[in-house]
């Protein structure tokens, strides 16, 4: 499945999105959903033990991943959502962060 | 006796704050470590 | 028979009676010239022609002349020697005649010499050849003891005379001729010896007498051994004509490889010599004639051949039938020979019988001959029957290259085969023949039986004698064909040589060719189930005993308990134990059990009806979006024994290799019915394999599985359908869910429907730990699993802060990716613990309370949604020493706020919202007396015990939940905190920015 989320996400299908988990930006297949969904499940597991490590809800650290994913992860022509919901592009400039990630 | 008369908006008392930027801000470092040692949890 | 041998040219006999007459000639001139006179007249005569002699007269009368000691030719190695000789005169007109010579003890030495006698020195006393027929002289002579040695090409040859008699007329005598060896060609006759009575007249000379011949053989063709008979001779008067009757026993006597003892001829035979032709006819017979023994061993070798095709049980009765019947056999027939412009023998009236009684004829015909101008001829009646071997009747014509034959054979039968077949065609066609037949054979095949196996045979002997059976496609049929539990309905199918001829066999034996037959079709039955078998090409060699058959389809059954068998390719080689080969490209499907066998390959074997198979084979879920990927297992044993499949394997998950489980399968094809059991004895699933390598139900659901699950499962198959049950069990699993992680879930869960993944109601499973934002312990849910990958919940139970949380139930559908509804019931929830567990700092309080938390799990997590908490009668104590969010309250809002530092409250509900990984918003509604003195300067006139005054308290709460992980994990890593508070650590990150985006 691997190859076929990279497909997914170089084509803008499926992206980062601010809370830090992927998120699908346009419908896709089946196998394209549940590859996001157990993608994610593994980075709530992950996400759940690092936020007690360092004594944050899990969603601040989610959240702190989000700041990080979409700072310099996402590539142009990615897509990405920010905390509005809106599902946008990236071009060249740098993605305006949510206010939170300072 | 008295009628004290309760203000018309509920007492909000704010145990947390809600996503403070601080709390990001500070672990910022640790999520870059996180993401760059954890590869197969961030597909490009 | 090389009877012709003893038949020498006419022309030697006269020589040999001139030999014999000339001593009487010779002595009769000495006696004329008297003693000295004859001395000297002989010595002068003799002299003239060179002839040397030495001699002594020991009487001459006028009568009679004795001489002795005579001595002619030269004197070291005289041409004729005898002990005495004397001369009878008659005295007439013209002076004296010889009337009759005496002599004793001649010894004559002659050579013969293609065909001329030479005697030597004598032949120049012999009177110059007159051209008239020979006659014999008129003299008397009377001999004793007369010996001619003859050296001939042949050999040496003694003979010796004795008698008296005129000549001409009435001379009696014996004669005896010795020959110790003659060879010509290679035929070598040792121990000639013929004793007969001469008696000659004016007809001729007539010999008659034993004749005795110690052996006589051809190498390479046969002989005769301890030959002993009588002959008769009558030559006629001028040598012309001979004729006579023999009659011959040999002891013992070969022919080729066939030894036969007392061979016997008797018969007559004439030669015109001046013509130089010949004939001899008679009967010639033998006894116990007996192939070679080692011939006979070896074809009893040949008792196992053909063993387990339908025609086996035929083979040992015949084989012991020509073994028997070879062993010993009296023969007899008649005998023609013709020599002269051209040669041929005949064979008549052959009858042949074996001490097992069976006997061989050819009669009413010309027999089998062979004639130098016209080669071989057959021509008569022919009969086989008795000891066994098959009854043959029929005629045949063979003569000059051409001709035909035609033969009933009666049908053989023996050990439950039977083999008929049809009157047999033969026609020779310029010195290759063509023999032309069809076989219907009836046998055992394996523990079954065929019937009516029917084929055209056409067979083509070449003149070197190699074989070519059935050169173009003819039809194979059989009524009916029944093996293994499976009988087939009546089929024709085209049976084609692969290469020159279905079965060759080479004029040395060696024996080749093949056949195939394109697009094989048969339909059965197996027990009460339609059977029906397609074969693209079914092709076997003679050379390599065994099949190839390419593309077989095989169904079985009917309707959608049809078993399917498909195979590309199936080999297979007859041996000691029967028939085994290999099978590759083989797919399928048991009747309706909803697993696809594909990629098989292995080895098979049949021996007799019990057919087992060994090798590897992929499963995978017949379903269209399948419940399990597909399984490999490389060690799958399965039988055929009495209609009834048996399998077992280890099923292994292709990439890792891992065993999944071990399979064992059973199945009655005649009631289509059967079981599959499944053993898991533990699948550890952690970082090499994941539950989505074995299933895609998984994938999205759960992740990060480790952990053991054991348990078995079960399928039954009819004709009514497929059932099947399962138990699986874990003692501990670890996983991360959508709503979180799960530590040490166990339990089992029992399947109804297992195939359909249906459980009955009340399925229980503990939850060690969940972590859905708030770590929960403890948990024990009942469940059910509906068709349709429903998930209903019959009830959760948490202890949780001193109360208990119960799961109300609720239906999950996993198959939609929809938000989980699930709403919890709180039960004696102990406000004391709950704030302690989840460390609100500045809030402590007490109260059991009762409520509903309605919650919702998504792709973000779980969130509670209008969640509302009472407290039980008697109330409880709240004190809140945080310090406050908005300081423009107003002196109420102190006072109120300083109430709150101790209240008791009697009624207080809750309302709560919120992430279950992030936030929660609670409103809190209370009514309760402040147990603490108020402070405040405002309120003169009241007392300073401001306590017990009525309150109203309308608070609400954000508070986050912090990720508590019960587990040993739970510590503060120092050195991440050390590293976060690094003084004078700015907020910019140390990398710039151009650097991070280097991926």
């Amino acid at each position: 499945q691997d190859a076929a989320l990279s497909a997914a996400i170089a084509s803008g299908q499926v992206g980062e999105q601010a809370d830090g988990y992927m998120g699908i930006a346009k419908p896709v297949g089946g196998d394209i959903r549940s590859a996001v969904e157990a993608l994610n499940i593994k980075r709530r597991a992950a996400y759940t033990d690092q936020a007690a490590k360092h004594g944050v809800a899990l969603r601040e650290w989610a959240a702190t991943i989000g700041c990080q994913t979409l700072r310099n992860r996402v590539k142009p022509g990615q897509a990405y959502l920010l905390p509005d919901g809106v599902w946008r592009v990236k071009d060249a400039s740098p993605i305006a962060l949510p206010g939170n990630c300072g | 006796c008295i009628q004290v008369k309760a203000p018309d908006k509920p007492i909000e008392i704010n145990l947390n704050v809600n996503v403070k930027q601080e709390v990001v801000v500070r672990l910022q470092k640790d999520a870059q470590e996180f993401i760059t040692e954890n590869p197969e949890l961030f597909p490009q | 028979m090389d009877e012709g041998e003893t038949v020498r040219p006419p022309k030697r006999i006269k020589r040999l009676a001139a030999g014999l007459a000339l001593p009487a000639v010779v002595l009769g001139v000495l006696w004329f010239e008297r003693r000295p006179i004859a001395e000297h007249y002989v010595d002068r005569a003799l002299a003239e022609r060179g002839l040397p002699a030495r001699y002594r007269i020991a009487a001459l009368g006028p009568f009679t002349q004795r001489l002795e000691d005579v001595s002619l030719g030269d004197p070291a190695r005289p041409d004729l020697t005898a002990d005495w000789a004397e001369l009878r005169l008659a005295w007439g007109f013209g002076g004296p005649q010889v009337v009759e010579v005496r002599a004793g003890g001649v010894r004559l030495n002659g050579r013969l010499v293609d065909g001329k006698l030479n005697l030597g020195s004598l032949d120049r006393l012999m009177p110059a050849p007159t051209g008239a027929p020979f006659a014999l002289p008129d003299l008397r002579v009377a001999l004793d003891d007369a010996r001619l040695g003859l050296e001939t090409p042949a050999g040496r040859i003694g003979l010796a005379l004795d008698g008296q008699g005129n000549l001409a007329r009435d001379f009696r005598g014996r004669l005896r001729l010795h020959a110790p060896r003659l060879s010509a060609g290679d035929c070598n006759a040792v121990g000639l010896l013929i004793a007969a009575e001469v008696r000659t007249a004016k007809s001729g000379i007539a010999l008659d007498g034993p004749v005795d011949l110690g052996s006589l053989a051809c190498d390479g063709a046969g002989g005769l051994g301890q030959v002993k008979g009588r002959a008769r001779l009558k030559l006629a008067g001028d040598l012309g004509d001979a004729e006579g009757d023999v009659s011959l026993l040999a002891a013992n006597g070969q022919i080729a490889s066939v030894t036969a003892k007392d061979w016997r001829f008797v018969g007559k035979f004439a030669a015109d010599l001046d013509a130089g032709e010949g004939g001899l006819e008679g009967d010639i017979g033998f006894v116990d004639a007996a192939a070679p023994a080692d011939l006979r061993a070896s074809l009893r070798d040949y008792r196992g051949a053909l063993a387990g095709s339908p025609v086996a049980p035929l083979v040992p009765p015949l084989v012991d039938a020509l073994a028997g019947a070879s062993g010993d056999v009296d023969g007899k027939a008649r005998l023609l020979l013709r020599h002269g412009r051209t040669t041929d023998v005949h064979l008549r009236d052959i009858a042949l019988e074996s001490a097992t009684a069976a006997r061989l004829t050819l009669r009413d015909g010309k027999g089998i001959g062979w004639s130098s101008a016209a080669g071989i001829t057959a021509d008569g009646a022919l009969r086989l029957a008795g000891g066994g071997l098959p009854e043959i009747a029929g005629r045949l014509a063979i003569a000059g290259g051409g001709g035909e034959g035609r033969f009933t054979v009666a049908p053989i039968a023996a050990g439950g085969a039977r083999l008929a077949l049809a009157p047999i065609r033969i026609d020779a066609d310029g010195g290759s023949y063509r023999v032309q037949t069809a076989a219907t054979l009836d046998g055992p095949l394996g523990d079954g039986a065929v019937r009516g196996l029917a084929m055209p045979l056409t067979a083509r002997i070449g003149g070197n004698g190699a074989i070519a059976l059935n050169t173009a496609c003819a039809p194979l049929s059989f009524e009916s064909l029944a093996v293994a539990g499976i009988r087939l309905a009546p089929a024709r199918l085209p049976l084609c040589p692969t290469g020159k001829a279905l079965v060759t066999i080479a004029p040395d034996g060696g024996v080749g060719g093949g056949g195939a037959i394109p697009g094989l079709k048969l339909a059965g039955h197996v027990g009460g189930a339609p059977l029906t078998i397609v074969n693209r090409r079914f092709g076997f060699d003679i050379g390599r005993p065994g099949f190839i058959a390419d593309t077989v389809a095989i169904r079985l059954g009917a309707g959608d308990s049809v078993s399917r068998l498909d195979v590309d390719r199936l080999t297979g080689q007859a041996d000691a134990r029967g028939l085994a080969g290999r099978f590759e490209g083989a797919a399928g499907q048991i009747g309706a059990v909803p697993l696809l066998l594909s990629e098989g390959q292995g080895d098979w074997r049949l021996a007799n009806a019990d057919l087992s198979l060994t090798g590897r084979l992929k499963v995978a879920d017949a379903a269209a979006d399948p419940r399990f990927e597909p399984l490999i297992s490389d060690d799958v044993r399965l039988s055929l024994i009495d209609g009834r499949i048996h399998a077992t394997g280890q099923l292994r998950q292709p990439e890792t290799n891992v065993a999944v489980a071990a399979v064992r399968i059973d199945h009655d094809l005649a009631k289509a019915r059967g079981t599959a059991l499944l053993d898991v004895p533990g699948i550890t699933f952690g970082r090499a394999l994941q539950p989505e390598r074995l299933t895609r139900l998984t994938f999205g659901v759960v992740a990060n599985v480790e952990g053991t699950v054991r348990g078995e499962g079960r399928i039954d198959w009819n004709d009514a359908g497929v059932t099947s049950t399962g138990a699986f069990r874990t003692d501990s699993l670890d996983l991360a869910a959508a709503f979180g992680p799960v530590r040490g879930l166990a339990g089992e869960i029992r399947f109804s429907d297992l195939l359909g993944l249906e459980t009955p109601p009340g399925q229980e499973v503990r939850l060690a730990e969940v972590n859905p934002g708030v770590a929960v312990t403890d948990g024990l849910i009942r469940y059910q699993l509906l068709p349709g990958q429903k998930l209903r919940v019959e009830g959760g139970r948490w202890p949780f802060s001193g109360g208990e949380l119960f799961l109300e139930p609720t239906v999950m559908d996993f198959a939609q990716p929809v938000a989980r509804h699930m709403t919890f019931r709180v039960a004696g929830l102990d406000a004391a613990q709950f704030i302690q567990q989840f460390e609100f700092e500045n809030i402590a309080g007490t109260g059991i309370f009762d409520g509903t938390l309605p919650m919702v799990f998504d792709d973000s997590g779980g969130r509670i949604e209008n969640g509302l908490l009472k407290v039980r009668e008697g109330g409880g104590t709240l004190a809140y020493v945080g310090e406050l969010s908005n300081e423009d309250l107003g002196t109420f809002g102190k006072m109120a706020f300083d109430a709150l530092k101790s209240m008791r409250y009697d009624n207080l509900a809750i309302r709560l919202d919120g992430n279950l990984d992030g936030e929660i918003v609670s409103e809190i509604l209370f009514t309760g007396i402040n147990e603490r003195p108020i402070g405040g300067e405002k309120l003169e006139g009241m007392a300073e015990e401001l306590t017990g005054l009525p309150f109203r308290f309308n608070i609400t709460v954000r508070a986050p939940f912090r990720g508590l992980v019960s587990t040993a994990s739970n510590f503060i890593d120092p050195t991440a905190l050390i590293r976060n508070q690094k003084p004078g650590d700015s907020p910019k990150p140390v990398q710039t920015q151009e650097s991070e985006d280097k991926r």
